[in-house]
């Protein structure tokens, strides 16, 4: 057998892409590396696999699946952590490698801190919904805290749906994490990348030449928006990074061969060396009820239409 | 005559979120297709935000954003009552009419510059 043909991806320790996206990053660009036919990821040393981890993973496996003209064989190697094998079970990793629960494993997670990874690709408020109650569970949340962060969902998958042209939908997944009051949620799609879209309008069209990250960057400013005839507004990410810092979250927006990751004043720009097809956002979110949402106030120069 | 009335809560839901939803359900490109047949006609509308409970930016672009850039700010001003409407959801229609104006006057200078 050609060794090039067949590689082997070792994950260990907890795998997230922050603060550290090295090893997730390294473990993509082997399995995007042309001339593979046979992948095998080696979970065995895992402690923890973390939402993003899983998405990306799971992203980049459908990726390959159909787009490589000849087969490429997937192979998992369980993690040796009972922990770690009913997290990855109840999320709904091994669906996508054909693989089911080992039979003995103990339910460790509890049910319900989990939204398990599902393929969408029709918009409706489900995944919101879903979210609001798996945070209600554990907490009483503000309402205003609630009603932000319906709306940084629906805009996210409307930005997905609208803009990425991905043919095979969006990935998401949410995790839980009710003793910190945090929660974690992923969504990740297949289409043609912040970059692609926004170098349409000409205004930006110079950042088809720039790496990836400067595209992610202007997507996050006000009324930025690649729509040629005034379609939309440019607000979604604005609004949504606006969300999470207010809330002291953090936010992580991978796409095409850039990575900007953002908590607070601090902006962590990463220029990859591979090309990610699509483009995958993470947002952290602190849930916690005595936080206020403090909204900017907007500067209007005509008369209102609601006093 | 008495004008159209609209509760935004109970046909378009607590979460107006979505400028298009698949299978024909109610979103904001219907409800703005709805106030400019009326805007058209000259017709008189009351919107009711009893119950709304998000009103997501893209929402209040399609629906009300756009109207004002179709019929400019003094139709919707006359023709449209708006009730029960919180500080969250006035703040959001009135940036995206504001928004959409301030395009519409950036387009026209440009048109009369060429």
């Amino acid at each position: 057998m050609n060794p090039k043909h067949d590689v082997k991806v070792h994950l260990s320790g907890r795998v997230d892409i922050e603060p550290d996206p090295s090893q997730i990053f390294n473990a993509l660009k082997i399995m995007l590396s042309s001339g593979i036919k046979h992948v095998t990821i080696d979970l065995t040393k895992v402690e923890f696999l973390y939402p993003a981890a899983v998405v990306l993973l799971t992203q980049t496996v459908v990726y390959i699946h159909r787009t490589r003209p000849r087969k490429v064989k997937f192979s998992l190697i369980r993690p040796e952590d009972p922990k770690v094998e009913d997290y990855l079970s109840s999320c709904g990793f091994y669906y996508y490698f054909g693989l089911r629960r080992r039979a003995g494993t103990p339910r460790i997670h509890p049910r319900g801190e989990v939204i398990r990874l599902k393929r969408r690709r029709c918009l409706t408020p489900l995944f919101s919904q879903e979210l609001v109650e798996l945070i209600k569970k554990h907490q009483d949340v503000s309402f205003m805290v609630e009603r932000d962060l319906i709306e940084a969902i629906i805009e996210l998958e409307d930005n997905v749906k609208r803009h990425s042209e991905s043919e095979v939908g969006w990935f998401v997944l949410a995790q839980g994490y009710p003793n910190s009051n945090r929660v974690r949620m992923v969504i990740g799609d297949l289409g043609i990348g912040i970059r692609s879209h926004l170098s349409r309008h000409p205004d930006f069209e110079y950042l088809a030449d720039k790496p990836s990250s400067n595209a992610i960057i202007q997507s996050l400013q006000r009324g930025v928006t690649g729509a040629l005839h005034g379609e939309h507004s440019g607000e979604g990410l604005y609004t949504i990074w606006k969300f999470i810092d207010a809330c002291g979250g953090s936010m992580v927006i991978l796409s095409e061969d850039g990575c900007v990751l953002l908590k607070g004043e601090d902006v962590k720009i990463i220029n990859l060396d591979f090309v990610f097809p699509g483009t995958f956002v993470v947002l952290k979110v602190n849930y916690a009820s005595d936080k206020i949402i403090m909204r900017g106030e907007e500067i209007l120069t005509h008369p209102l239409l609601v006093k | 005559m008495k004008p159209q009335f609209i509760n935004i809560g109970k046909e378009y839901g607590p979460v107006c979120g979505h400028r298009e939803l698949p299978n024909g359900r109610k979103d904001a490109k219907h409800l703005q297709k709805v106030l400019a047949r009326a805007l058209q006609k000259a017709e008189k509308i009351r919107l009711s935000f009893k119950g709304v409970m998000v009103l997501t930016p893209s929402f209040a672009d399609e629906a009300f954003g756009k109207l004002a850039e179709q019929f400019g700010l003094d139709p919707l001003n006359k023709l449209l009552e708006f009730k029960d409407v919180s500080e969250y959801v006035a703040q959001r229609i009135n940036y995206a009419v504001d928004s959409r104006l301030k395009r519409r006057e950036q387009a026209a200078k440009q048109k009369e510059i060429a």
